[in-house]
């Protein structure tokens, strides 16, 4: 009976004590910090960080592989779901059926400002390589200055597993951050003339373009960018829900529903994900440095187009360069930042729907890049 | 083999000099760039596209949908000295800071208005009285609807 109560002891959590593991969840506690007393991203931050515990608790089995006999840890098939890439475009889905491309639509241009703001992601690969990461995990690095968690999550898990939580965690944690890193870089590349810019009001979007609209950027990116199909296919397709009309029961669920179960499933698996011994690494470190580089790049390369593209318009139609930094996606905060700073040079300014216009394309944007990267790169 | 290639196979990366492995990230940054430019500029021109040949066909039938976008362009035909805030977007009123006649200061938040899942305020852009409240707490608005009509205070920049 001794024998059986050492053994019993032998497996609880104290015997098993390692401080990395307490290492990790100090930083989960601090992550459940920042999202629940501080307000960052709770949504995603929450599901991340107790994962995060739950796998780092001491002995815990709950992302632990299948072995003969015994099936895996629960987090561990979440973590299929994400492997084979169902749960990044299923949010697609419901980001597609909450967006209104209208802003975009009635100003094509932001477009281009969205393609812009993707310079981040582009310089933050030459640095990732530069510091010793092979092609494909420089490729998921980059990809954090899309400042979208969904395609970082995508693209990290199909080139690069062994980084998907400092990614993800660096991902969404600048996400809730785009308020601090972005008005700096905003105001060292502009004027005080350029950000009074005045905008005018954008013309009024019909139905049937609304309507069209995915349909033409599903079949422009299948013929170009095949690999960025399965995020922006499902986004169109979410769109196309809502703006139909005819289906607002499926654009209902894929917003909200389907949408909140998928966070949930994909937060627990990510932050599972992140044990001590691959998290606790000067790799993760380089990837968060190199993350927020990604972010500034991105708002100033939306930021520099913008005044670029300002050379060639006419007076009346120039365009504020603050709406080019919301071409980084992180919908709806990039956008309210260019409103933020634009009023505060000019409280009549009302750059907020100027700014949703390269906000949307930056989501379409930053997917075609990662299809990029992934066709380059994942062999 | 291609720079690509090896780039992306940890062991020849090894054996790659710096001056290999900057050509090679230089090259994947300007095609990734120049791709993603390209696309999405073409998605524009589509757009263009759409838009002329819809309007093409609308024309006979362009002056009905003008006139519900006159109220946007309303502004400036207020009085002298008055000021329309106007919103930029569809939304819901959640909160009124001020009443009608009540003084407020340049940058005072007016109103909380409710849309796309977040909150913006609307400050007055200039000091004065509240001259009408256009919409109450709990109002849908389009876009383009006066939502407060200030009476600008002559003078001083302040109250």
């Amino acid at each position: 009976m001794l024998d059986g109560l050492v053994s019993f002891l032998g497996n609880t959590g104290i015997a098993l004590f390692d401080w990395r593991q307490l290492v990790m969840i100090v930083i989960a506690c601090v992550l459940l910090y920042l999202a629940l007393v501080k307000e960052f991203e709770p949504l995603l931050l929450v599901p991340i960080a107790f994962g995060m515990l739950l796998s780092n608790l001491f002995g815990s089995t709950i992302f632990s592989e299948a072995t003969e006999g015994s099936p895996a840890g629960l987090f561990r098939y979440f973590f299929l779901l994400d492997e084979i890439g169902i749960l990044p475009p299923l949010i697609f889905l419901g980001v597609g059926a909450m967006t209104d491309f209208g802003p975009l639509i009635a100003n094509p241009k932001s477009l281009l400002l969205g393609a812009g703001a993707q310079l981040g992601i582009f310089i933050t690969f030459i640095g990732a390589i530069l510091l010793g990461f092979n092609a494909q995990e420089a490729g998921s690095i980059a990809i954090i200055g899309g400042a979208d968690g969904p395609t970082a999550i995508m693209t990290c898990t199909r080139m690069a597993k062994q980084i998907l939580p400092a990614v993800a965690i660096a991902a969404y944690s600048y996400m809730a951050l785009v308020p601090v890193i972005q008005p700096p870089v905003m105001k060292a590349l502009t004027t005080k003339e350029e950000r009074s810019i005045a905008m005018k009001q954008l013309r009024e979007v019909s139905k049937k373009e609304k309507v069209l609209f995915p349909i033409v950027v599903t079949i422009v990116v299948a013929l170009l960018v095949p690999d960025a199909i399965p995020l922006v296919g499902m986004l169109m397709l979410g769109n196309l829900f809502k703006e139909s009309g005819l289906t607002n029961r499926l654009s209902d669920t894929a917003s909200n529903a389907l949408c909140n179960i998928v966070t949930i499933l994909l937060g627990l698996a990510v932050g599972a994900s992140a044990k001590a011994e691959t998290f606790l690494t000067l790799q993760t470190i380089e990837i968060i440095v190199l993350g927020v580089i990604a972010f500034a790049v991105g708002s100033a390369g939306g930021v520099l187009l913008a005044k670029f593209m300002n050379l060639f318009l006419k007076k009346e139609n120039r365009i504020n360069p603050l709406i080019g930094s919301a071409g980084v996606s992180a919908v709806p905060m990039a956008a309210r930042v260019s409103q933020m700073v634009g009023q505060k040079e000019n409280p009549k300014n009302f750059l907020l729907m100027h700014a949703m216009g390269p906000n949307v394309a930056g989501v379409i944007g930053s997917a075609v890049a990662a299809g990029i990267l992934l066709s380059l790169f994942n062999h | 083999m291609s720079i690509l290639e090896r780039l992306s196979d940890p062991q020849l990366l090894g054996q790659m000099s710096l001056g290999q492995k900057i050509a090679g990230a230089l090259v994947t940054a300007v095609i990734g760039m120049l791709v993603c430019m390209v696309v999405l500029a073409i998605i524009m021109l589509a757009i263009r596209i759409m838009h002329a040949l819809m309007s093409r066909k609308a024309a006979p039938e362009a002056e009905a949908p003008a006139a519900p976008a006159a109220p946007a362009k309303a502004q400036p035909q207020l009085p002298d000295g008055q000021c329309g805030i106007a919103s930029p977007c569809a939304g819901k009123v959640q909160t009124l800071n001020a009443s009608e006649g009540a003084a407020v200061r340049m940058g005072d938040v007016l109103l909380l208005m409710e849309a796309g899942a977040s909150i913006f305020q609307f400050p007055a852009p200039v000091a004065g009285t509240v001259a009408k409240l256009c919409a109450a707490e709990g109002d849908s608005v389009e876009a383009g609807q006066v939502l407060v009509i200030l009476k600008e205070k002559e003078g001083s920049a302040d109250a």
